[in-house]
């Protein structure tokens, strides 16, 4: 009898816990496709690092409820994310510009990309377009800040040449620090001189 | 001597203008904009509450919230984006982003509501300074998109 009274005291306990508050955190793979990696600390209990695609963890208020993570499936998402991911817009579209060594030149290749950038511009009405220089790891760092922002100004001129609004362009020059491919220092590596245009 | 004190002073006048300005700057450097919403969707900055539309400037400690229809989603200057869907509120409490120096900074809170989050350049550039709290987790996110139900 009292056994009993205990036990049902304790499942309306974890009723009431359950009901407070719960994280469900969900790892999915990024627009291009990779899957990176997420770190879940509960406030209470240790940490878990989820790295599959769909892999998923919930976390409490209690460390008893918590259970490892689970592989699960588009269709058995909460109705809330289900939504969030129907609102969810297009993420930002993206061309890559190439450079010469050491020079704010295009090249070839890339130049026939300007009209490609201009037409997505057009067809998206974005006002909101970043010009992102980058070099790569040759000669020191200021000088490669200063030559991905020219770079980043080169690539605005050319779309504002060709009707788009200056206003709407933003340029930033990040250097040498954000490398598509990682290298040592005072490496020439054609990959990491580019201009990343970013149509938001 | 006369002229050295004045000149002392104006310096020191310099100095804090510049140190104020500098913290103002920092205070109120834009850190991303609205690109969608639909109505019940908010900006709470202090004690006001402005209407989050397309194009809308979102600074650090700005609480996000969306009511039972809302829903919104922000570009951040690094690129990263944020949908928020029914019934949420986010918050990021420090952004930076100094990709030259390799300083950057993501510190974020959700207490309620769903979201989903794809990193952007400052989760390519130093993975570890991407962090949201919930009300029972703390997520450290290493370049990639992740959805968050907090119930």
């Amino acid at each position: 009898m009292i056994s009993s009274r205990i036990l049902s005291l304790c499942f309306f306990l974890l009723l009431f816990v359950s009901a407070c508050s719960k994280t469900m955190v969900v790892l999915v793979p990024d627009p291009d496709g990779a899957v990176g990696k997420v770190t879940v600390t509960p406030k209470i209990g240790s940490s878990h690092l989820l790295e599959k695609p769909m892999e998923s963890i919930n976390t409490y208020p209690v460390s008893i409820l918590s259970r490892g993570s689970d592989i699960i499936t588009m269709e058995s998402l909460p109705e809330s994310l289900k939504e969030t991911l129907r609102n969810e817009p297009e993420y930002l579209s993206q061309f890559i510009f190439y450079f010469q060594s050491g020079s704010v030149e295009l090249n070839e290749e890339s130049l026939g990309k300007v009209s490609l950038a201009v037409q997505k511009i057009e067809a998206k009405k974005s006002c909101d377009v970043v010009s992102i220089g980058h070099s790569d790891s040759v000669g020191d760092e200021e000088y490669n800040v200063r030559l991905s922002s020219q770079r980043a100004e080169v690539v605005k001129s050319m779309l504002v040449a060709a009707g788009v609004a200056a206003e709407c362009i933003e340029t930033i020059s990040y250097g040498e620090s954000d490398p598509l491919v990682k290298s040592g220092d005072n490496v020439d590596e054609s990959v990491n001189r580019r201009v990343e245009l970013e149509i938001r | 001597m006369e002229k050295l004190k004045i000149s002392l002073l104006l310096q020191l006048c310099c100095i804090f203008i510049v140190g104020v300005s500098i913290a103002l700057a920092n205070q109120t450097e834009r850190i991303g904009k609205i690109k969608t919403s639909q109505p019940e969707a908010d900006i709470r900055r202090d004690t006001t509450v402005i209407a989050a539309r397309a194009g809308s400037e979102v600074f650090a400690n700005d609480i996000l919230e969306t009511g039972k229809a809302g829903n919104l989603s922000i570009i951040f200057r690094d690129g990263a984006m944020l949908t928020l869907g029914p019934s949420s509120e986010f918050t990021v409490s420090e952004y930076i982003f100094n990709p030259v120096e390799k300083s950057t900074s993501f510190i974020s809170k959700m207490k309620k509501g769903a979201a989903s989050y794809i990193s952007g350049a400052i989760g390519r550039i130093n993975p570890e300074s991407v962090r949201i709290e919930t009300p029972t987790a703390y997520l450290g996110l290493r370049g990639t998109k992740i959805l968050i139900n907090v119930d």
